[in-house]
């Protein structure tokens, strides 16, 4: 389903990437960087108007490419989760990955619980990984 | 006559908060003292000062007497995991001479979130347990040994507590009795 | 009816606490020798009254009655031993030693954190609450006499 999924820490530092190719984790690595842009961009716009109508987490489309379409979604911790998805890949719909944020959502929740997690640390649950790697491929 | 079982107030904690409680004690031993042997010990004592309490409010609370044997004894463990935390672990694999066996832990909610990490793969993380067994039962008069065979957290399939029956201690004679 | 007094020991025979309410005439000995002897007395009926025994006894022994006062007595599994003298014509004490292990004694010593199990219980929260839920006890009865 994605190509690839990222966590983005508080202060915009990268947490963790996975991607399906790992030889073009550092092409996503830049994409992701550039998304967060927008993502920051959004977050000033939704905060200032109507703030307590979109308590939102899910950002939707932040900007596609001929390959790629990005989305994003933030916590109101700040945690950023950014999905990749392949441009040709017409069949998802935009419920589809508000599901696939929810799981994710919910899965980084888990792996905060877990008392040896630092939280601000770079995730290397493998709880985590896996369960990301399932939300990728699509089941 | 005397109301029965009225006063004691039905207080829940929610399990996430029991949890979150116990990993963050464990974590908090772990950076103190950066030797899981000595966590280990730590775990096991405070469970010791858990249990030698914990038999008198079940004891209170389930008004049962003393065992017939070891039998009974480990059903009545079951119950009390049952009464503190929820669960039932499966009695088995007893030993043919009837003074050993084993607790099966399907899911515990100690363990919920937690993924050991790998410089603390010896770490016993629910050895506060075999403290608790170890003080409630010594409390009437039975001296035991128990300690974890399998731990889901290292990747056994399940969670296995084997409880190993010594012997029984006798009532102190008063000083200047004979 | 009334209630005269109430002894709690430990496992190994350390008087945990003593509480008197209608106790006229004291014993004339110290406290200490007092426990020491009532310790030694129930630890010999105990095992005198397992030995006579014709059956297999599980509770052993429960109380003894003379024509002034009746000593009544509950020993949990690990070992605590409670003692309540009464006056002759008191009922179901036995449930009233248990409702005080309960209620009383295991919600506020057992359950203190800050009682040491194994000296005398010094909370205050602890002796208003037992005297409380003895006076109201039928047993107590309104006035002594």
């Amino acid at each position: 389903m994605a190509v690839c999924i990222a966590v983005i820490g508080k202060e915009n530092s990268p947490k963790y990437i996975s991607c399906i190719n790992p030889s073009m984790e550092l092409h996503f690595q830049y994409k992701v960087h550039v998304s967060l842009d927008v993502v920051e961009e959004k977050l000033q716009a939704v905060s200032k108007p109507i703030a307590d109508v979109t308590k939102e987490q899910y950002l939707g489309l932040l900007y596609s490419t001929e390959e790629h379409k990005i989305y994003g979604y933030v916590t109101n911790t700040k945690i950023k989760f950014i999905v990749v998805v392949d441009s040709s890949n017409t069949l998802l719909r935009d419920n589809e990955i508000r599901m696939m944020f929810r799981r994710l959502h919910s899965v980084y929740a888990d792996i905060v619980c877990n008392p040896f997690f630092i939280p601000g640390e770079v995730i290397s649950s493998k709880k985590f990984d896996k369960t990301v790697k399932s939300i990728m491929y699509g089941d | 006559m005397s109301r029965q079982g009225t006063r004691l107030d039905q207080k829940k904690v929610n399990s996430e908060l029991f949890t979150l409680t116990y990993g963050a004690l464990v974590s908090q031993l772990m950076k103190d003292y950066e030797n899981v042997d000595e966590v280990n010990k730590q775990l096991e004592r405070m469970g010791y000062n858990i249990g030698i309490r914990l038999i008198e409010d079940f004891l209170a609370r389930t008004g049962t007497g003393r065992c017939y044997d070891f039998r009974d004894t480990a059903e009545k463990i079951q119950s009390a995991f049952r009464l503190y935390l929820g669960i039932s672990p499966q009695i088995m694999n007893w030993s043919s001479s009837g003074d050993e066996f084993s607790l099966q832990f399907d899911s515990n909610p100690l363990t919920e979130f937690v993924e050991l990490p790998d410089h603390c793969l010896n770490l016993k993380y629910c050895n506060v347990l075999t403290g608790v067994l170890k003080g409630a039962l010594e409390m009437v008069q039975m001296d035991i040994a128990s300690c974890f065979v399998q731990d889901h957290l290292k990747g056994d399939p399940c969670t296995e507590l084997r409880v190993k029956f010594i012997k029984r201690l006798e009532d102190a004679i008063p000083a200047g009795e004979d | 009816m009334t209630i005269h007094n109430l002894y709690i020991f430990d496992r190994s025979g350390i008087l945990l606490y003593y509480a008197e309410w209608n106790r006229l005439k004291q014993s004339g000995i110290t406290r200490e020798e007092e426990a020491k002897l009532m310790f030694g007395m129930l630890w010999s009926i105990k095992s005198f009254v397992c030995k006579i025994s014709p059956l297999d006894t599980k509770k052993g022994f429960l109380c003894y009655k003379t024509n002034k006062y009746a000593l009544h007595y509950f020993e949990t599994p690990t070992g605590l031993k409670f003692i309540l003298n009464t006056d002759v014509n008191a009922q179901n004490v036995r449930e009233l030693l248990y409702q005080i292990y309960r209620q009383v004694f295991v919600e506020y010593v057992i359950k203190n954190p800050e009682c040491n199990l194994k000296e005398p219980i010094k909370s205050e929260l602890f002796k208003s609450q037992l005297d409380a839920f003895v006076k109201q006890s039928p047993i107590f009865g309104l006035k002594s006499y």
